[in-house]
């Protein structure tokens, strides 16, 4: 009985299964004790969270750590996981507690904004520079400006913006109030549009866009 | 307000996440660790630490299984939160502040250790307050302090020679039924003879019949200095304590500082005694005669002082004060014009306003003490709460 109660006390993600409710499924395509199984949902989202995640710290190898220590999360409570079609809000859950987490217990507070030549790491050396050039400068100009945004709009930001997902389901993920998160984007659009480097792609008070990005 | 469009954000976003290269072999590596957690829960931390698990920055396991399967660990040591130490701190600051108030108000040891400093007494518990000029008494509330205290110590051996000379005095205010007053003040007769001491002085005021007057009377008990503290315990038992005040005085180095000049004038006399004898002329024998008068009466000046030094370190002085219940006379005044009656009455209630204040000073501050420690403890909370969430 006493063991019962501590593996309760631990299990970090009761509120996030209450509100999954009844609609279980696994997490795994088959067993999910399957390795195979496993993988292969790794592989379908994997890729996504790595880049959410790099967004999020600016940091590759900080992101790398998070993703990994999210995923083995995933797979210690996978017996008690319950799915559906939100399946994704709970995974970007799960990836922004621990950037979130990483940047809390492992980075002092202030150096909680990444610097440049971290940035600059994050982006791919593999893009050739004569035909994506403008996309480097611009990935590069990207990552500055939202790196300058504090955690708590910057996860709205990605989570919205990159992630696709809806202001109810960032609300799940960060177990805010849809309210909260449409304040927060409202913030965040309102500072990176002071950014330098991200003004190009203001818009006026007119809603008059200048498709800088195209 | 000028914002950044939301299409053209999300394209920069998507454009900059693309160019941000995936790992090759990291979910292979995933799958590994995943593995070995099964089969070994308890030797690896699932915090996924790349350094925990013996992980290279390309994601390569650089780091075997030790033969017993399990994987070498190096565990993370956590920082306590700030909040914890914080918490910690305040509270081993209250322990001891505790401790040390407790020390120097509750232990009958400490307030004898204080008696012993060379100017004052030592316990001060509660004394009367008197009110104005309606003549009436108001008695604070009873502060039942041990009378353990009274047993005197002993000084260090060598220091001065001998025990310690301590000046006991006291008074209780003790409220009686009605028509107990005599038979209070006989039992308290009795008790100082029973201790070997006696009754100095008496005074008791009856109240004539009148429902308004109430009887009451003091008496001086000087009761032996080794049994001053039962007196008082038992004192209080003959009615309810209204104000106790006890006061022990080391008189060790008056006294000994008496015993010292005394004897330094003796030997002074008996020098002059021997030149006497040796006088030859009237004027050298009236001479010497004026010092040695002089001389004599220095001494049984200090004599006589040390005499009544030892009958106040032998004999510890207690004024019970009893009266009985009932209600209080009213203040006479005399008559007064309007315009005197109003000054008066302007005088008496900025008096009673200002001392409303003063009562009220000690614990409003501290309530704001409180208030703010709670201030500062709940902000603390509130940043450690909010610094863990999004």
């Amino acid at each position: 009985m006493h063991e019962k109660k501590k593996g309760s006390k631990r299990e970090p993600f009761q509120p996030l299964l209450r509100l999954l409710g009844n609609r279980k499924r696994w997490l795994m395509t088959s067993d999910p004790n399957d390795g195979e199984g496993l993988a292969g949902w790794l592989e379908a989202s994997y890729q996504q969270s790595f880049r959410t995640a790099c967004l999020l710290l600016g940091n590759r190898a900080d992101a790398e750590e998070a993703v990994q220590e999210a995923y083995l999360r995933a797979w210690k409570f996978r017996a008690s996981l319950g799915t559906g079609s939100n399946l994704a809000p709970w995974l970007y859950r799960v990836v922004v507690n621990t950037c979130w987490s990483k940047l809390r217990q492992e980075v002092p507070h202030r150096q909680r904004r990444a610097d440049s030549s971290e940035l600059d790491e994050v982006i791919s050396t593999d893009i050739s520079p004569e035909e994506d050039a403008w996309r480097a400068e611009l990935s590069r100009g990207v990552l500055h400006a939202l790196c300058a945004l504090p955690m708590h709009l910057r996860v709205v930001v990605v989570l919205r913006y990159y992630t696709d997902l809806s202001e109810r389901e960032i609300a799940n993920a960060i177990g805010r109030r849809p309210g909260t998160v449409k304040s927060r984007l409202h913030e965040a659009r309102r500072r990176l549009a002071a950014h330098p480097e991200l003004r190009a792609s203001m818009v006026d008070d007119k809603g008059v866009a200048q498709e800088v990005f195209r | 307000m000028t914002m950044v469009d939301e299409e053209a954000l999300r394209e920069a976003l998507q454009a900059a996440a693309d160019s941000i290269a995936v790992p090759g072999r990291a979910v292979d590596q995933i799958v590994m660790m995943a593995q070995r957690l099964d089969t070994h829960p308890r030797s690896a931390r699932w915090s996924g630490r790349r350094r925990a698990y013996g992980l290279d920055a390309s994601g390569i396991a650089t780091q075997r299984p030790s033969e017993s399967g399990d994987l070498d660990v190096t565990r993370h040591r956590r920082r306590p939160p700030r909040l914890v130490l914080v918490a910690a701190a305040t509270i081993v600051i209250l322990g001891v502040s505790l401790g040390v108030i407790t020390t120097l108000r509750g232990s009958p040891r400490s307030e004898l250790a204080v008696s012993h400093a060379p100017t004052t007494g030592a316990r001060l518990t509660q004394r009367p307050a008197a009110s104005g000029n309606s003549g009436s008494a108001t008695f604070g509330s009873a502060a039942a302090g041990p009378p353990g205290a009274s047993t005197p110590p002993t000084l260090p051996t060598g220091a001065v020679g001998g025990s310690s000379k301590v000046e006991e005095t006291g008074s209780v205010n003790l409220t009686v039924g009605i028509g107990r007053l005599e038979p209070v003040l006989t039992r308290l007769t009795n008790l100082a003879t029973a201790e070997g001491g006696f009754v100095a002085n008496t005074q008791t005021q009856s109240g004539g019949g009148a429902t308004t007057a109430v009887s009451a009377g003091n008496i001086t008990l000087q009761v032996p200095e080794a049994s001053f503290g039962t007196v008082v315990a038992q004192v209080q038992t003959f009615g309810k304590v209204t104000a106790l005040t006890t006061r022990g005085t080391d008189v060790t180095g008056q006294y000994v500082d008496l015993q010292a000049r005394i004897a330094a004038l003796e030997a002074s006399r008996d020098q002059y005694l021997t030149i006497m004898t040796k006088a030859t002329s009237i004027s050298d024998v009236l001479a010497v005669q004026a010092q040695l008068d002089n001389l004599q009466t220095q001494i049984e000046q200090l004599q006589g002082q040390l005499q009544v030094l030892t009958s106040e370190t032998t004999y510890g002085t207690l004024v019970v004060s009893v009266s009985e219940r009932g209600v209080r006379p009213p203040p006479v005044h005399p008559a007064r014009s309007g315009l005197a009656s109003a000054w008066h009455g302007a005088v008496s209630g900025f008096a009673a306003a200002f001392d409303g204040l003063i009562r009220i000073a000690g614990p409003a501050l501290f309530v704001l003490l409180c208030l703010a420690a709670l201030a500062v403890f709940g902000r603390l909370a509130w940043r450690g709460v909010r610094r863990r969430t999004l």
